[in-house]
């Protein structure tokens, strides 16, 4: 409390050079400050205070206006607090439009409550709702968050899209032979530097942000919003202490962390040598491990030890058949030891949209664990905690980024592999036999591998027959049948595949008197959201790559004549590219498209939109068009 | 003697159990469990219940007084490996006071290895976490170690509630099949209680067995159930029974908890979390009083109170027919449960000489009221009921958009209890409302096939709260564009009538795009603006009733303006379609009149739902509904 109302005073002065222009009230807010913006930050602090390796304060002042309803999510105060942060003293102060304060609610009328989806708390969440009678609305947070240990250390993110920032201070006050690294994001302002006996002082001051948009498919927050990231040089959790200046220390500190996990007893090191016994290879060894692992053991989220940092020991795992992602890993690595294979843990962020790990500047960037064994060339990637995805195979949620693979030699930066369309492969071959009514016998036959596999793995194969066939209709888009028959792959067959018996009274889509018009495929070929956007700012962003290669076959009984068909179609852009060919032909009474898409890219540069767009257009443009019959 | 008669009644226990219902004791598995690949009753399933069983006891002991013991054990299958989250168990008890503890638990799992012999493994007890949620209530929870497709897995455990008057409901059907439920209920017989069930399948009421001091419940063969579409919750469709205390009955004690509506009402009103909660005096409502200074008209006044404490009042999610923190708290925090908030509306619209009423409901999510039942626990919130004259305002000031006028959507249609000692009665919540759109457009055709239009919308009743939402969430521009068979977008949109809800809200749409086409023909949808997306029934099967909550009516009239070089090939017929009943009625006219192509489409859902067993007729109605709107007007190029 005492350290509070020090800070306050602090502020207060801070504010009574500002005070010219009431802050509180609305009305005082600049035109171009309201442009874009969802909310204003009409006047920030916030302090960081390191005292030592294990204690670190971090006290905030923060005033925001926000405009109209799309900003009421900033109304919504909350904090979580875990062993190692905590949230001590809160304060939320309410003011009208015109400035005029209305409320003032204390950290004790909070609401408070555990949270964690797993077996065990993981901490304590505080949170308010602050009631909004009428936009413009006023907030004033104040509040101190206590760190015991200074592992990962809050940064200074003043400026995300649809806000606009009138006056933002940060300030970190650190002893001076701690010190502390910083790294800029996005941004290159510059800090003030000041000693004030044993500390050092750096401060950052910004003004005067107009608000920016953000566009949809943008990727990670951390490729385009301004932010200091913050890390300590020492650091201390419960009692490990440690060095993160360098990838080397911080993996250093992370391998003591699982010192004496890996112990299996001797009987259960043979069970594992028992059986890979047939196998020659490392990588067969693994494939046979890995495999047992999908079968044997399950996720199940218990974050314990060292703020869920250290595994609980391989014997554990091996016991109860099932883990958390680092106590998985480590029973893997613990089993793949006991047969003479060597693979290393790996921290990473799993994340679709992950935050760039920066190779100057060693943090804890990191969320999950995945091994590694490290290979001469295409070294084999495993995730623990998957049952679904084949050996050595990553997917978009760690795949394409750096992360920290811990060796007895320290942490080394690595790069899990890059996705490829290739891998992505969806393989759809359908015939349609017309009958004289304009209905059909249909049957298709569609193989999937990687993510599409996966995704089909965890959220379709376990479904009951009506569910499956809902999905089918429903997130496969097909065009909806009156009978239908749906055969599915085994678990472990790669391609996975879906094979369908369908019936239609009515294939076509309308007519135009005798005119009939049926689509090129019974589902779209392509989907994806991209608006028309010529002056796009920033990357477009797609989950991955994939490709997609289409067969159709039309028969059409006596009784129809062909009247049209689509042009055939070729559009190569060097990101993507997609080719459809139509052939008629007269004597088989048979219509056939055969259609390739791919998707090459990843990322789609923001230069490269315009083209993006263009691409979408065309393709859009054959997924629309009709193959046209004549019913005499 | 007391001993050997327990001894007794223990043996002939274990004798029923093994002869008639077999289940295995906690250590022992049936190999042909193990074996088993499929549920039969339930094909397809993830995870199969073998048994479900509770035992509750209520007794005296001596140290606490009366209290319930109740024994749980609950056996399960895993058929298919998104079936092994069912080994991840919380347990939820209300732990304040230590009013309740869960002890004794113990979990164990059973696979049968490569050989076909069984292997156990059974969960350690420092693998079982006890947790504080908040406050009130724990949570015990342990994950089965070992479990895999193929396992089965049994956990136990020991429930003790220190009260004698409260039975917890007994659930026979969960979203995975139960092959057995079993709950038995030995309650000394100066403890009466009402039973309340939800039934659709035979109930083996074991009352009379010989042996047992208590009364067996017993429901075999229950397959899963699982949300759908345009329902109104399955909660009305859950097999349970719920027990209340009616009547204690002893030699030395008597009391008559059975009640009457009535009674209820006048228990209610003298309740100081109800009742008295309401009479407290609110601070700080002067801006109020300046509102409502001139205007006379009831209705205003109403409207005026109602929409003070609805832009004031911030819901913090929770239900319950109490008030939570109090009135005066709620308002000083501006945040609060949903009864809190209306009692606030309550309070102020009585200082508003306006005679304000707490009208107990249940929300459909929360079940239906079964009104020959005066059981309190059938609602779940308390709202506003005000009667002036012909009209009766039904009012929740917790909804930021529901308008005063209009029943809230999920109490409509349903039964409340107004709470008043002169005219306090159940009533039915019903409305002439309806959900209305309607758009009007124009639209140039260039030559090239590129379009210009212009469109009005209008959305009343239910409708207009859902657009205004996405209004106010910068989300209704991009709504406009969501259209099958065309290509365009809003360019501009100004929306009218935002304040005044008794008009409808008017979104005025400049749009511009382009035709799909293919070769020389090009296509014009008529299905505009409707925003009726896919056909929700695809569903092959279904068990509960269908309910669009209101009557829906949709209507789109538009022109098509061709340029020369198009012409018409041959326009869609004009088109009826009726459900059989009337109840759902869509009509398609199209003319070409020159170069200006009119039509005009209607959609009329009469009713607001249908019985589960019409779902046949409905789906096969909305496939065919869906395959007109679907349908192109050709224009060909010349």
């Amino acid at each position: 409390m005492k350290r509070l109302s020090c800070f306050l005073v602090l502020s207060v002065l801070v504010v009574a050079a500002a005070a010219q222009e009431n802050i509180y009230s609305a009305l005082t807010i600049p035109d171009s400050l309201k442009k874009d913006a969802d909310i204003v930050i009409r006047d920030e602090n916030i302090k960081l205070s390191v005292k030592d390796k294990n204690t670190a304060w971090y006290d905030v002042r923060r005033v925001i206006t926000v405009l109209n309803e799309q900003g009421k999510k900033f109304l919504f105060f909350i904090q979580f607090s875990d062993k190692f942060h905590a949230l001590d003293e809160a304060e939320i102060r309410v003011y009208d439009m015109m400035g005029n304060k209305k409320n003032t609610y204390s950290k004790k009328e909070m609401n408070a409550q555990n949270y964690g989806d797993g077996l065990v708390p993981e901490g304590k969440v505080t949170y308010f709702d602050v009631t909004a009678p009428s936009y413009p609305i006023t907030v004033e947070y104040t509040y101190s968050i206590k760190y015991k240990g200074i592992f990962s250390l809050p940064g200074y993110d003043y400026h995300s899209p649809w806000q606009s920032v009138q006056h933002s201070v940060f300030e970190v006050e650190v002893p001076a032979d701690l010190g502390v690294r910083y790294k800029l994001l996005n941004t290159d302002i510059k800090p003030g530097l000041t000693h004030s006996g044993s500390k050092d002082l750096l401060r950052w001051e910004v003004q005067n942000l107009k608000a920016y948009k953000l566009e949809k498919h943008s990727g990670s927050p951390f490729l385009y919003e301004p932010a200091v990231l913050i890390a300590p040089n020492k650091f201390q959790l419960d009692d490990y202490e440690g060095d993160m200046t360098s990838w080397k220390n911080l993996g250093n500190w992370m391998n003591d962390l699982y010192v004496k996990t890996t112990n299996l007893p001797e009987e259960k090191k043979q069970f594992y040598q028992g059986l890979v016994k047939n196998a020659s290879t490392d990588r067969e060894k693994a494939q046979v491990l890995y495999s047992y692992l999908q079968n044997n053991m399950r996720y199940v989220s218990i974050q314990l030890g060292i703020g869920g940092l250290r595994p609980f020991p391989a014997n554990f795992v091996d016991d109860k058949k099932y883990g958390d992602c680092k106590a998985l890993s480590n029973y893997l690595r613990s089993a793949l030891d006991a047969v003479g294979v060597r693979s290393n843990i790996v921290v990473i962020q799993g994340d679709m949209r992950p935050r760039n790990v920066l190779e100057d500047f060693p943090a804890n960037y990191f969320n999950h664990v995945i091994l590694c064994i490290p290979q001469q060339k295409d070294s084999i990637w495993l995730e623990c905690t998957s049952r679904t995805l084949p050996f050595a195979e990553l997917g978009p949620w760690t795949e394409n980024r750096k992360a920290m693979m811990v060796t007895e030699n320290g942490g080394v930066l690595v790069n899990t592999p890059v996705s490829t369309y290739q891998k992505n492969t969806e393989a759809i071959r359908t015939v349609i036999e017309v009958n004289a009514d304009g209905g059909a016998l249909v049957n298709t036959l569609c193989n999937f591998t990687g993510e599409d596999r996966d995704e089909l793995l965890m959220r379709f194969h376990d479904m009951k027959e009506d569910e499956k066939r809902k999905f089918f209709l429903t997130e496969k888009t097909w065009k909806q049948p009156d009978v239908f028959n749906l055969g599915t792959a085994n678990k472990l067959s790669n391609p996975y595949w879906l094979k369908a018996d369908m019936e239609y009274e009515k294939v076509y889509s309308f007519n135009a008197g005798s005119k009939l018009f049926f689509e090129p495929r019974l589902y779209p070929i392509f989907n994806e959201d991209i608006p028309e956007n010529s002056n796009r700012l920033r990357d477009y962003h797609f989950t991955c790559p994939y490709q997609v290669f289409d067969t159709t076959v039309y028969k059409f009984p006596a009784g129809y004549t062909f009247e049209n068909m689509p042009k055939n179609r070729s559009v190569n852009k060097p990101f993507a590219q997609y080719a459809c060919t139509y052939t008629w032909d007269a004597n088989a009474r048979t219509l056939t498209s055969v259609a390739t898409l791919q998707m090459k890219e990843r990322v789609i540069k923001a230069a490269d939109y315009p083209a993006l767009y263009d691409f979408s257009k065309q393709v859009m443009a054959d997924v629309n068009e009709k193959i046209v019959m004549k019913k005499e | 003697m007391k001993r050997y008669t327990l001894l007794l009644a223990l043996l002939f226990f274990s004798f029923f159990l093994q002869s008639q219902d077999k289940l295995p004791s906690f250590g022992k598995v049936d190999k042909a469990d193990l074996e088993m690949k499929d549920c039969d009753f339930d094909p397809g399933a993830a995870a199969l219940v073998l048994f479900d069983v509770g035992e509750l006891e209520i007794k005296y002991v001596g140290s606490s007084g009366w209290q319930s013991e109740a024994f749980y054990r609950i056996r399960i299958k895993v058929l298919k490996s998104s079936g092994t989250e069912k080994a991840q168990v919380k347990l939820r008890y209300y732990s304040k006071e230590r009013m309740e503890e869960i002890t004794n638990v113990k979990g164990i799992s059973f696979n049968l290895d490569e050989n076909g012999n069984i292997v156990e493994t059974e969960m350690e007890n420092k693998a079982v976490f006890d947790k504080s949620i908040n406050k009130e209530n724990s949570e015990i929870s342990f994950a089965i170690p070992n479990v895999k497709a193929g396992t089965v897995f049994e956990y136990k455990y020991r429930h003790v509630r220190k009260s004698f008057s409260y039975i917890p409901s007994w659930y026979f059907q969960t979203e995975i099949p139960v092959k057995y439920s079993a709950y038995y209920l030995n309650i000394p017989e100066f403890f009466q209680f009402t039973v309340q069930s939800t039934l659709r399948q035979k109930l083996e009421d074991q009352s009379k067995r010989s042996g047992d001091a208590g009364k067996w419940y017993i429901m075999r063969n229950i397959p899963g159930l699982k949300e759908e579409p345009y329902s109104s919750g399955l909660i009305d469709y859950v097999q349970r029974m719920q027990f209340k205390l009616s009547r204690i009955v002893s030699p030395t004690y008597n009391e008559d908890f059975q009640t009457t509506w009535p009674r209820i009402t006048e228990q209610l009103l003298q309740d100081e979390d109800f009742g008295l909660a309401i009479k407290k005096n609110l601070r700080g409502t002067s801006d109020l009083d300046a509102k409502l200074l001139t205007v006379t008209s009831k209705k205003e006044r109403i409207r005026i109170v109602y929409q003070y404490v609805q832009a004031n009042m911030q819901w913090d999610d929770s239900y319950g027919i109490y008030s939570d923190k109090g009135i005066k708290d709620a308002w000083d925090k501006k945040n609060g449960s949903v009864t809190d908030i209306n009692f606030i509306l309550i309070r102020l619209l009585r200082d508003a000489g306006i005679s304000a009423k707490p009208l107990l409901v249940s929300t459909k999510e929360h079940g239906s009221v079964n009104t020959f039942y005066p059981f309190l626990n059938q609602f779940n919130c308390t709202l506003a009921y005000v009667e002036d004259g012909e009209d009766t305002y039904v009012m929740n000031a917790a909804d930021k958009y529901n308008p005063f006028h209009l029943v809230p959507y999920d109490v409509l249609y349903t039964y409340g209890l107004v709470v008043d000692k002169a005219n306090g009665s159940l009533v039915k919540l019903d409305s002439e409302d309806k959900f209305e759109n309607s758009a009007f457009f124009s639209c140039g055709v260039a030559e090239d096939g590129k379009l210009s239009g212009q469109a009005t919308a209008n959305s009343s009743g239910y409708a207009r709260n859902i657009r205004l939402n996405k209004f106010k969430n910068g989300k209704l521009k991009e709504f406009f564009n969501e259209n099958n068979g065309i290509n365009i977008k809003a360019d501009s949109l100004v929306v009218n009538n935002e304040k005044d809800e008794m008009l409808p809200l008017e979104q005025k749409v400049e749009f511009s795009g382009s035709m799909q086409s293919s070769g020389d023909y090009y296509f014009l949808p008529y299905n505009m603006f409707t925003n009726l997306g896919k056909n929700p029934f695809i569903d092959e099967k279904r068990v509960t009733d269908i309910d669009f909550n209101y009557p829906k009516k949709y209507m789109v009239s538009g022109s098509w303006f061709l340029p020369d070089n198009f012409t018409v090939s041959e326009l869609p017929k004009n088109t009826k379609m009726i459900l059989p009943d009337t109840s759902i009625v869509l009509s398609r006219v199209l003319q070409l009149d020159g170069s200006i192509l009119s039509f005009r489409l209607t959609i009329d859902f009469k009713v607001s739902g249908y019985a589960a067993e019409s779902y046949p007729y409905i789906k096969e109605f909305f496939r065919q509904l869906y395959m007109i709107l679907d349908e192109r007007i050709v224009l060909k190029k010349k």
